[in-house]
């Protein structure tokens, strides 16, 4: 049974990691061996005398192209690293900040016909969003957001906005009004309430609909592609544009920028890692 | 003098069911008015409606002569204890209680919330708890903090509601003499809301019965316990429960339907009525023994008797030396001043 247990932990490892590790290596290769038709995945000092060796020289030169503009492409990797995450930044920032004040009100208030606005807000994300790419087009043409930071900003805003109300709505139902109640007594207004006491309770909340909203904007690749093909292109869209450019696929820099592109979202998943985990702390009311 | 608080037919509603029908009271100056009653009775509805946290459906709320309903809850000045407790469980102890003394709507100086924050600690006993988180305390810690959190601010009313009730029996017997003085030496009136009648006797100058959202009667303690204003207001204070049964004027006294005498009928009045008559003022001697005790209960310094006479159970406390069982016959003997008797209707 414990043997079973780790094959299957063991291979689960392998299926999802051997892909990163292939991406690992591939970013410390040259080109040629990058596309090399003898699998190489021995990194070495040197170059092997072998033309069918598994070793390779490993090179830290993809990493130092990231900073070069290549061809077919208007700016370097950086620079759309950088639009990725303002992008990410802003549209992760208004989601969450509308989403969980949204909630809030759906939480506390007396909204007439409640459940059907509830209803309304999730039905946003029955259509497939690339359904509505072309009526987003005309209309992004028309107030000139094609190819500008705000655009997708916008766009992942009010895409992730439903997600946000919904989980957001989740987390505050669970704290108890008596909180805001004393806060008031005590002098506060119910705003300062919700401001010192409903949202620091509500950090676990905050944090895991901010790790969805910024995976979310940060991977989404669809809408990027068709609206901001050139200007503040992201990083998903600059690496589908490379292909078939007039010098090829740059595979080496491309596992590189990749790798570089998904640490941001493991160290800020690892950061928030102990809210998500944190049990959720309703003790200290005793209904 | 105006009062601090005067409440008039006060009524709420929630849906259909009413929780608040008419309520009327008032708090003066360093009083402390018991709000006792049943649970479901309204109190914490009425603590609700003056701390500005429900608007009432109807009646007024003055608070020192200034109509409540123009003054948002932030500006009322009043400190409330809730019945469940609620702490900020993110919060420290300390946080906890310095939270009120950090309100925009009166800023206190940091060397005063420090100073405030110890005395309250001191008194309450909970100085070594505080930078604990609150999310780690017990039950009973917890809700001393709540109680801290009341009396580090210096408001012009204190609403307790079941302040003591979640606390453990020891704990409980000394703040309810402690938190009286306390509010006392301050000069601070309390509406002080229980189902405890003891508690409401222990720590009231007055007493406010309430009942399915009706106030049944007010006045000290000892009025309330001596002349309660119907059967109900009795029932509600005093235990073993008063006894009450229905009787008529038959020869000079009043007797039950099954013809049992059960003491002298002062002359004049009304020919039928309801009497009452607390436990403790029913004597049992021998004699014709109409009476046959039940169940004898040992409470420590006295031994209840539940007693099968004229038609209905009565209690009766009688002392711990008495020699009484189940199945003794006894003759209930009741003085005619302690006989309350209210005209049947």
């Amino acid at each position: 049974m414990r043997a079973l247990r780790w094959i299957v932990i063991v291979l689960g490892l392998l299926f999802s990691g051997l892909p990163l590790v292939w991406m690992g290596l591939s970013s410390i290769k040259q080109r040629a061996d990058a596309i090399s038709q003898h699998p190489r995945w021995i990194p070495a000092a040197e170059a092997p005398v072998a033309p069918d060796s598994p070793r390779f020289e490993a090179t830290t030169s993809a990493f130092r192209d990231l900073a070069s503009v290549h061809a077919g492409a208007q700016a370097s990797f950086w620079e759309h690293l950088l639009n990725s995450a303002i992008i990410g930044f802003f549209s992760t920032l208004a989601t969450v900040a509308l989403g969980t004040l949204c909630a809030y009100g759906f939480s506390r208030f007396r909204v007439p016909g409640e459940k059907d606005w509830l209803f309304f807000v999730l039905s946003t994300r029955f259509m497939p969003p690339l359904a509505v790419v072309v009526p987003v087009l005309l209309m992004y043409r028309a107030f000139d957001l094609q190819g500008t930071r705000l655009g997708l900003v916008v766009l992942y805003t009010v895409f992730n906005l439903s997600l946000a109300v919904w989980l957001m709505k989740g987390f505050l139902d669970e704290i108890p009004r008596a909180f805001e109640e004393a806060a008031v007594v005590d002098g506060y207004t119910r705003f300062g309430a919700l401001v010192r006491v409903v949202l620091p309770e509500a950090r676990t909340g905050i944090a895991v609909t901010a790790v969805f909203c910024l995976i979310s904007a940060w991977n989404e690749y669809g809408f990027a592609m068709t609206l901001n093909s050139s200007g503040a292109v992201t990083v998903p869209a600059y690496f589908a544009g490379l292909q078939g450019n007039i010098e090829g696929m740059p595979w080496p820099q491309v596992a590189a920028g990749a790798l570089v592109f998904v640490a941001p979202i493991v160290a800020f998943t690892v950061l928030v890692r102990s809210h998500l985990l944190r049990g959720v702390t309703f003790g200290t009311v005793k209904q | 003098m105006t009062p601090v608080l005067a409440i008039r037919e006060l009524a709420k509603r929630f849906g259909r069911t009413p929780a608040l029908a008419s309520a009327s009271l008032a708090v003066g100056e360093r009083e402390i008015v018991a709000l006792l009653g049943p649970t479901g009775a309204g109190k914490t509805t009425l603590l609700r409606c003056v701390a500005g946290l429900e608007a009432p459906d109807g009646g007024t709320i003055e608070l020192g002569g200034r109509d409540a309903s123009q003054i948002a809850p932030a500006e009322r000045d009043i400190a409330l204890v809730f019945q469940n407790f609620s702490l900020y469980p993110s919060m420290t102890v300390r946080e906890n209680l310095a939270f009120p003394l950090r309100a925009p709507a009166r800023r206190r100086p940091s060397g005063e919330v420090a100073e405030r924050v110890a005395w309250a600690a001191k008194l309450l006993r909970i100085e070594a708890l505080l930078e604990r988180p609150a999310r780690r305390l017990s039950g009973g810690e917890m809700q001393r903090v709540a109680i801290g959190r009341a009396i580090v601010r210096r408001p012009r009313l204190y609403l307790m509601d079941e302040a003591l009730t979640n606390l453990d029996a020891k704990l409980r017997e000394e703040l309810r003499f402690e938190l009286p003085a306390l509010a006392r030496a301050l000069g601070t009136p309390v509406l002080w809301a229980t189902h405890d009648a003891l508690e409401a006797l222990a720590v009231a100058d007055r007493i406010v019965l309430l009942d399915r959202g009706v106030v049944l009667q007010s006045g000290t303690p000892a009025e309330v316990y001596a002349r309660p204003a119907s059967p109900a207001a009795a029932r509600l204070l005093g235990w073993p429960p008063v006894n009450v049964l229905p009787a008529r004027r038959k020869d000079g006294h009043w007797t039950a339907a099954d013809g049992t005498r059960i003491a002298r009928a002062a002359p004049g009045g009304p020919d039928a009525a309801t009497l009452g008559f607390r436990p403790e003022h029913l004597t049992l001697e021998g004699g014709p023994a109409p009476a046959e005790v039940e169940v004898v209960e040992l409470t420590g310094p006295a031994q209840v008797a539940l007693l099968r006479w004229a038609g209905i159970r009565a209690y009766a406390l009688v002392p711990r030396s008495a020699r009484i069982a189940p199945g003794l016959r006894v003759t209930p003997q009741v003085a005619p001043e302690h006989v309350i008797v209210w005209p049947a209707p």
